[in-house]
């Protein structure tokens, strides 16, 4: 009798959120998914229902770009992001002095915005006065490198400020795993006098391939929201050279809705492509939930 | 295996890995003490400040121009701190009742509504920002401040629920059992029992959302309109808004206003800041 009064004072709390994930969720994909097959271009309009604007999608070659660039941009990320990671957290795994300093002064990047981390770094890779003044400095040459502002190399400028925004964070998380690994293997390869390096890779690794796979999963995710910096550091250019999926939704949505909405549903698909492998993980040894009530 | 050759390179790398982190940092904590002078005469930029100015701050927060109004960060500052506080009190506040409710509270929907939370952590909110304005509007509350309160909540909640949802999930319940035996109910357990020991995610939650309300750009960009554009917004537009010569210390003087809450809550949070990393994982 208690159960019934209290879970229903529980469902009341929970109301007003379960409608509010409801309303920002479920409601608004299915209105994007519904505009997609409109011709709205300002306001919505749903006066005609086709598959016109996928169509129209499918020949624009800003779009193609975009999910090139995505590509492209994700797979060297990853390239580089994820041996400097590992490599930063077996380094902090070896219990260097100062250890907790070094890892507060990793996370330095993970407190600012991407936009503030964008600003920096427009500095530092600017034609003239950046980094580019140091390699004048050391050399003698007079050089000018306008590496953002170079169709072919500016999405490499895009992947050096992703990587030092998630380094400090990611090197952190698999730190955390690596620690978690049993201090007995390394006595017994210590004895051994094996190499902590052969240690790693052939021990140690492949213990934490769980948290390995976790990170590399989230960083797919988070290449293709990767919105703020892109926008703050070549806002998808110069022509179209860094732009992404994302950005080209988010220009299209006040002049032409529809057309977002059809290439949001394409987004949301590459989203979901991605998160499936993540619901299985989690899944996985996962107990029925115990309720008290 | 010599103990000091190994020691030399393992430091060495380390120190590499520290450099490419830490220095842009501060590069910008120095750029943005230099004067005028000092950067158009066109020195070497890692060389220190000499004499410390704070014009470039000056002008940043107070005469930089963005478009025609040339009124500095001030003013999209306190904007900020009037988008922040209300949000983060009201998003935490939300994901902690939502997060208890559905971890110990049976209402036959639970499952589905974690699922349908796990699901929209990952979807790029850009996606839901078009139907989103339509339906603040259509309740009169786009562009002003409870709008953003809002949707600050509503994208939010998915994050703040879940990790108060895990937490709450893995607490003992025997202890709980107890004190709903002794006559406990929905609000004093969790004001009495879950609360008082449940502070380390409590603060986890504060400053994620913190630093997460206080650097998002794009919410701010479309749901503040005008007046209440919040200081990200507000620096990427000085920064875009010169022309020719490119005043490098007023920049980093703006990224640095843009930057001085979520460096203070890095500072004076410690040893918290790192906890919050497991919590986030999901996040980024």
């Amino acid at each position: 009798m208690n159960t019934f009064r209290y879970s229903t004072r529980a469902l009341l709390v929970s109301l007003p959120f379960v409608c509010l994930v409801l309303a920002s969720y479920v409601y608004s994909m299915g209105y994007t998914l519904a505009l997609s097959f409109t011709k709205s271009s300002i306001f919505p309009n749903f006066s005609v229902w086709n598959l016109k604007q996928y169509y129209r999608l499918m020949r624009n070659a800003v779009w193609f770009t975009s999910l090139e660039n995505l590509f492209n941009f994700t797979l060297l990320y990853l390239a580089v992001v994820l041996p400097l990671a590992l490599f930063t957290a077996c380094l902090l795994d070896r219990k260097p002095m100062f250890l907790k300093v070094y890892r507060s002064l990793l996370l330095l990047p993970f407190a600012l915005a991407p936009v503030v981390a964008a600003v920096i770094w427009r500095f530092l890779l600017s034609p003239e006065e950046g980094l580019i003044a140091i390699y004048r400095y050391f050399t003698g040459y007079d050089a000018v490198f306008p590496l953002l502002s170079s169709v072919r190399y500016a999405w490499i400028g895009l992947v050096v400020v992703a990587v030092w925004n998630a380094l400090g964070f990611t090197a952190v998380l698999l730190e955390g795993a690596l620690k978690g690994v049993s201090h007995e293997i390394w006595q017994a390869t210590k004895i051994e006098g094996i190499h902590p390096a052969y240690v790693y890779w052939y021990i140690v690794f492949p213990m934490i391939k769980g948290t390995i796979f976790l990170v590399v999963v989230l960083a797919l995710l988070s290449c293709v929201r990767a919105f703020d910096i892109v926008v703050a550091l070549t806002s998808g250019g110069p022509g179209n050279a860094t732009m992404l999926p994302i950005v080209f939704v988010v220009n299209f949505i006040s002049s032409k809705v529809s057309l977002a909405s059809a290439a949001s549903v394409l987004l949301l698909l590459i989203t979901l492509a991605f998160l499936v492998p993540l619901l299985v993980f989690n899944r996985r040894g996962q107990k029925p939930q115990e309720y008290l009530f | 295996m010599k103990k000091s050759s190994y020691h030399l390179s393992y430091y060495l790398s380390l120190l590499l890995v520290l450099m490419f982190v830490v220095l842009p940092v501060w590069f910008m904590f120095m750029i943005s003490f230099k004067g005028y002078a000092q950067i158009f005469a066109k020195g070497s930029f890692w060389e220190m400040p000499k004499p410390i100015s704070l014009e470039a701050w000056y002008d940043a927060l107070f005469t930089a121009c963005s478009g025609v109004r040339c009124e500095g960060l001030f003013t999209s500052f306190k904007a900020s701190i009037m988008i922040t506080l209300p949000s983060v009190l009201v998003s935490v506040t939300s994901g902690l009742l939502f997060g208890y409710s559905l971890a110990l509270w049976n209402m036959r929907i639970n499952q589905w509504v974690v699922n349908i939370l796990f699901v929209a952590l990952f979807i790029p909110l850009q996606v839901l920002i078009y139907p989103m304005v339509l339906l603040t509007s259509s309740i009169g509350i786009f562009g002003t401040l409870p709008g953003l309160v809002f949707v600050h909540t509503a994208f939010g909640l998915p994050f703040i629920t879940l990790l108060f949802y895990n937490y709450f999930s893995t607490f003992p319940k025997e202890i709980l059992r107890a004190a709903s035996m002794d006559g406990a109910g929905y609000f004093s357990i969790l004001w009495l029992i879950l609360l008082p020991s449940s502070l380390p995610v409590l603060v986890i939650s504060l400053i994620l959302q913190t630093t997460g309300i206080w650097n998002d750009f794009i919410l701010g960009l479309i749901f503040g309109l005008k007046t209440l554009k919040p200081v990200t917004v507000a620096m990427l537009n000085i920064v875009d808004a010169q022309r020719g010569i490119i005043r490098y210390n007023m920049n980093m003087a703006a990224s640095l206003v843009t930057a001085s809450v979520p460096l203070a809550v890095y500072f004076l949070s410690g040893k918290w800041f790192a906890r919050t990393v497991t919590g986030a994982s999901v996040k980024t």
